[in-house]
């Protein structure tokens, strides 16, 4: 299976490709740079991997939460390239790729505990939200080494994560990743975590297993496909000030 | 040559498929005015949420209108800009996107030249060189068409567009928003003559217009009283008669028999009715598409599109960079 994977929902620039069970990707820094940087990355990713377009069987891309316009270029370009192949497409989780990023980070220890009866270990992903805000969700690691949403995403002020990290847990291993730590450095000293990443971004290796390990009922029809924004407060009903006569 | 033309500028969100040989093959348009309508106003970041939602089903349904398979389209132009630049990057991205893997040219479109050369897709067709009133909600301007890409920017308003006069004053009439066609409706149960408005800057050389002052005066009318639609009907006088003098002004300097007229004001019938009047008496041409492709619309984008491509021009990156702020005499410096 042939998988092509972008994402520009945050200030990283990244796409990837799965070529049965190979991966490819590129990872960049990029703001305000996805419009220029996305579409050569793809093009190289395909050379990379001797690939043609016509061999992709799905297109997955970054739904967000994250920038408006950038989760947007991501599921517009995704939406405009699978209905040109007519092939399905799947919205990939930002702070569940920063969550799967962590699998890796944690190696054997994480699953092991995930094995065994003692309590799981969970990933805290959070991305800077602006406005006073974050976008956090909480996974845990299945057997399969894939990452599952615990809860809801959601988008809350740091307040509302510090008073929920003080309160005690069950869990194992507690995991801080994403840049909402690092924006908010009250929130890594909120827990023991056993590890925190303050600085991390989506990256499209730890994209592609999850769409990879993705049942093929979650794909879906371009028509379908729905950026995640998370707010939806973005406009405000101006009151008619226009004199009454 | 098939071209498929994408516009997502602002509140429309429009696919069309236009053929070199047999003209206009699909015009499919989405207007967000509900979406807007309670804000009073164009929301950026909802137009832009509005876009990716109905992309994909107006591609489905101009491909299905057209009765064409995508393999069957040529190449694809877009609008790159002058717009909001979120609700432009949302097509340029779903253009780029699907003519790359289609591996067909791509080209990014000037909103506005569009508007300047949507006659062309009807006939009885201008013949360069001719002058074009583009009128519309973000736009009025005075613009001579030498050629394909080469504009003179004659005249433009300096404060509100006349599509914005006409639907603020709409709202000071509890018309609500928008609200510029509502008024014109309004306008014909009002006498023409029952309020005097200024007609502005038209005691002043030069081509520059001005209509921000006019919403001003219909505002001090309603409040003092007058019948609604008298003030509709005065409004919508003053306003033709300040084009219609700028107009004649910029035939004469330019010595230009043909008017087109474009953008979504040049829907309104009295104003096409004044300039067709006008141009007859002076011996000249007017010319306005239909009202469908007044307004924004992706069938003159895929025109430009095709006239462009067939001298060879498409884009030259593989990205989808948008440009919000670009004005049309910028094509003029490229060639």
């Amino acid at each position: 299976m042939n998988i092509l994977f972008l994402d520009s929902a945050t200030e990283a620039c990244t796409a990837g490709l799965w070529q049965n069970g190979e991966i490819f990707s590129h990872f960049e820094i990029a703001p305000r740079a996805h419009t220029k940087l996305l579409l050569p990355m793809v093009e190289l990713l395909l050379l990379e991997a001797g690939l043609d377009f016509t061999q992709l069987d799905l297109i997955a891309f970054g739904r967000g939460p994250g920038s408006f316009t950038g989760v947007r270029i991501a599921t517009a370009c995704a939406q405009g390239m699978a209905m040109g192949l007519d092939i399905p497409v799947l919205g990939i989780s930002s702070l569940a790729i920063l969550a799967q990023a962590q699998v890796h980070e944690l190696g054997q220890a994480a699953l092991d505990f995930a094995h065994s009866n003692s309590a799981p270990a969970v990933i805290h992903a959070a991305l800077d939200a602006r406005m006073g805000e974050v976008y956090h969700a909480a996974f845990t690691v299945t057997t399969h080494s894939v990452v599952t949403l615990m809860g809801t995403e959601r988008v809350v002020p740091p307040a509302v994560l510090l008073a929920e990290f003080a309160l005690p847990t069950i869990h194992g291993h507690t995991i801080a990743t994403g840049t909402g730590f690092g924006r908010y450095p009250e929130l890594v000293r909120a827990k023991p975590w056993r590890s925190v990443l303050s600085d991390a971004l989506p990256d499209a290796r730890f994209a592609l297993e999850l769409a990879a390990a993705a049942p093929r009922s979650d794909w879906q029809n371009p028509a379908d496909a729905a950026p995640v924004y998370l707010r939806d407060n973005v406009a405000q009903v101006k009151v008619d000030r226009t004199p009454i006569t | 040559m098939r071209v498929l033309g994408i516009e997502t500028s602002c509140d429309e969100t429009a696919i069309a498929i236009f053929d070199t040989e047999r003209g206009l093959l699909a015009n499919q348009i989405h207007s967000q005015t509900e979406v807007h309508a309670r804000y009073g106003g164009v929301v950026p970041e909802l137009a832009a949420r509005d876009h990716v939602r109905k992309l994909p089903l107006l591609l489905r349904a101009a491909l299905s209108e057209a009765s064409m398979s995508r393999h069957e389209i040529d190449a694809v132009g877009y609008t790159q800009g002058p717009g909001l630049q979120g609700a432009l990057m949302t097509g340029a991205a779903f253009a780029k996107g699907l003519a790359r893997v289609l591996n067909r040219p791509a080209l990014g479109v000037h909103h506005l030249e569009g508007h300047v050369l949507a006659p062309l897709l009807e006939q009885p067709q201008p013949d360069f060189p001719f002058l074009a009133l583009l009128v519309s909600g973000g736009h009025t301007q005075l613009i001579g068409v030498e050629r394909l890409g080469g504009y003179t920017l004659l005249g433009e308003s300096i404060d509100d567009a006349v599509g914005e006069a006409f639907d603020k004053s709409a709202k000071l009439m509890g018309l609500g928003y928008p609200g510029g066609a509502a008024l014109s409706k309004l306008a014909e149960q009002g006498r023409r003559d029952a309020l005097r408005f200024t007609r502005p800057m038209v005691d002043r050389p030069g081509l520059d217009l001005s209509f921000s002052g006019l919403k001003t005066a219909v505002s001090i009318a309603v409040a003092s009283g007058h019948d609604h639609a008298d003030v509709a009907a005065s409004f919508e006088q003053a306003v033709i008669d300040t084009l219609v003098i700028k107009i004649k002004r910029a035939l004469a300097q330019t010595g230009y028999t043909q008017l087109v007229l474009a953008g979504g004001v040049a829907a309104n019938q009295p104003l096409r009715a004044r300039l067709k009047t006008l141009m007859a008496e002076r011996g000249g041409e007017v010319f306005y598409p239909p009202p469908i492709l007044c307004t924004d619309n992706a069938a003159m984008i895929a025109l430009v599109a095709a006239l462009r491509m067939s001298r060879g021009e498409c884009d030259a990156s593989a990205g989808f960079e948008v440009r919000p702020r670009w004005p049309l005499v910028a094509l003029s410096a490229q060639i």
